[in-house]
């Protein structure tokens, strides 16, 4: 039977890996490639791999650094960050990416995921969800947490359910950077309103919390930024992986 | 020399990296003739069925003298697998009709709204176990049970049951994984992206 993905997420900035708290201004947390090889090593089921600056900064896609990824790198991985056009997904995908995540051109023309899975094949296309909770609901922002989206969580997912997609990245900026443990009801919400495969991101504490989330949901992909970046009491940057259960390989 | 069809869509670096860690040579192969060099072929898969279609096409007298005349082992992966069907639900265009069957959508749409929402997805995406039901040298050397990492939501139904070397679960549902007719192979999934178990793998491939 299929299992959970365990998924560490690497945020760029310019080039270099940082580590963001509730979105705001990150630390430095190593180089990109020296990051792939160490999870490499780790044999992670998945890598989420999404620059930060390219969107807000009105940047260019960093393709040659996506390519030293991709040449570096022996997991699946994923590629968000200022993918605007059918030709930016083509190219992050010809060059070893599996999948690529959308976020601000969807919400900015929704037809794009459908051009752009016809291209390179819905199971390849991600969409993420940066989700703020304001007075008690939920809602939907882009440009690094800055820009709010007129759509409502609900309706986003609906949209979703007509256009052909293969995965919902659902990001939790209240918890992003905080150890206080993934936002259940969030991800309650999201798992019962589509039937695209859901990955939850932001909060992770650690393996107990993880585990607790599938226990809520059921086999979905759980990523996680800091818990994966940071050990002990004072946050050193050490990467690092565990899982719930020790599967056998 | 292991040749890796490159057309445009595909993952290979992975493959080439797999096996330059095994001290295997490899050549990224753009022109048809280059093909005939090689010992061994791999077709990889990232894409929709008619693009990977279209240029498959382009490859495909080398590839019927190379793999019929030269009978050079072929491995397709995940649409590299597909394409080696008739015909796809995915697109329009003929698959090359090297192994008997279609590919198909994983019938998870046939299910109930609620069970839809809260039961299995597509597409079928992650780490799964894989049941060999034949012996064969591509699946030596293996553990019992081995998982390897998947992405698609379309699968090989393959008609002839001597085809299918090995199934995996998705959806309640069992559907061939690993086909085989002599010298040609085909895995849904991803053995350049499944860490050991995809290396044991490759590696038993560049041996045949």
């Amino acid at each position: 039977m299929l299992r959970s993905r365990y998924i560490p997420v690497l945020l760029i900035d310019d080039g270099e890996l940082t580590k963001t708290k509730q979105f705001e201004e990150g630390i430095y947390v190593g180089d990109p490639i020296n990051a792939i090889r160490i999870f490499n090593e780790k044999q992670v089921d998945e890598l989420g791999l999404f620059d930060i600056s390219v969107t807000k900064n009105k940047a260019q896609i960093d393709f040659e650094l996506l390519k030293d990824i991709a040449v570096n790198a022996n997991m699946p991985l994923t590629y968000g960050g200022g993918i605007k056009t059918v030709a930016d997904a083509s190219k992050v995908i010809s060059l070893g990416f599996e999948k690529v995540s959308i976020s601000s051109a969807f919400f900015d023309t929704p037809e794009i995921v459908n051009k752009i899975s016809s291209e390179v094949g819905a199971q390849s296309v991600t969409v993420c969800i940066d989700v703020k909770k304001v007075n008690h609901d939920y809602f939907i922002f882009t440009h690094r947490g800055t820009k709010k989206v007129k759509l409502s969580l609900s309706q986003a997912l609906e949209l979703l359910e007509k256009n052909p997609i293969g995965e919902i990245i659902i990001n939790s900026i209240d918890r992003d950077g905080t150890f206080v443990g993934y936002d259940m009801d969030l991800a309650k919400i999201v798992r019962e309103n589509t039937s695209v495969n859901i990955t939850i991101l932001g909060g992770c504490t650690d393996v107990a919390n993880i585990a607790e989330l599938e226990k809520q949901i059921g086999v979905c992909g759980c990523a996680a930024g800091s818990f994966y970046t940071f050990v002990g009491k004072n946050n050193a940057v050490l990467l690092n992986y565990s899982k719930p259960t020790v599967w056998l390989v | 020399m292991v040749g890796i069809i490159n057309y445009g869509s595909g993952n290979l670096n992975a493959f080439v990296n797999v096996f330059k860690s095994l001290g295997k040579k490899t050549a990224i192969i753009n022109a048809p003739e280059e093909l005939k060099q090689c010992s061994h072929i791999i077709m990889p898969g990232v894409s929709a069925w008619d693009t990977t279609m279209q240029s498959v096409n382009k490859f495909k007298d080398v590839l019927l003298t190379c793999v019929f005349s030269y009978n050079m082992p072929f491995l397709g992966v995940c649409v590299g697998m597909q394409i080696l069907a008739s015909t796809s639900e995915e697109g329009t265009i003929d698959g090359l009709k090297w192994i008997d069957g279609n590919v198909r959508r994983l019938p998870v749409d046939r299910l109930p709204q609620k069970e839809h929402f809260l039961g299995p997805k597509l597409p079928h995406m992650g780490w799964n176990t894989v049941v060999t039901g034949k012996q064969t040298n591509l699946m030596e050397r293996l553990p019992e049970n081995p998982e390897f990492y998947f992405l698609h939501s379309y699968f090989f139904d393959a008609n002839n049951k001597d085809n299918i070397i090995a199934t995996a679960g998705h959806i309640g549902f069992n559907f061939p994984v690993v086909v085989q007719k002599k010298n040609i192979f085909g895995v849904q999934f991803h053995p350049e992206k499944s860490h050991i178990n995809g290396k044991i793998l490759l590696e038993n491939f560049s041996n045949l």
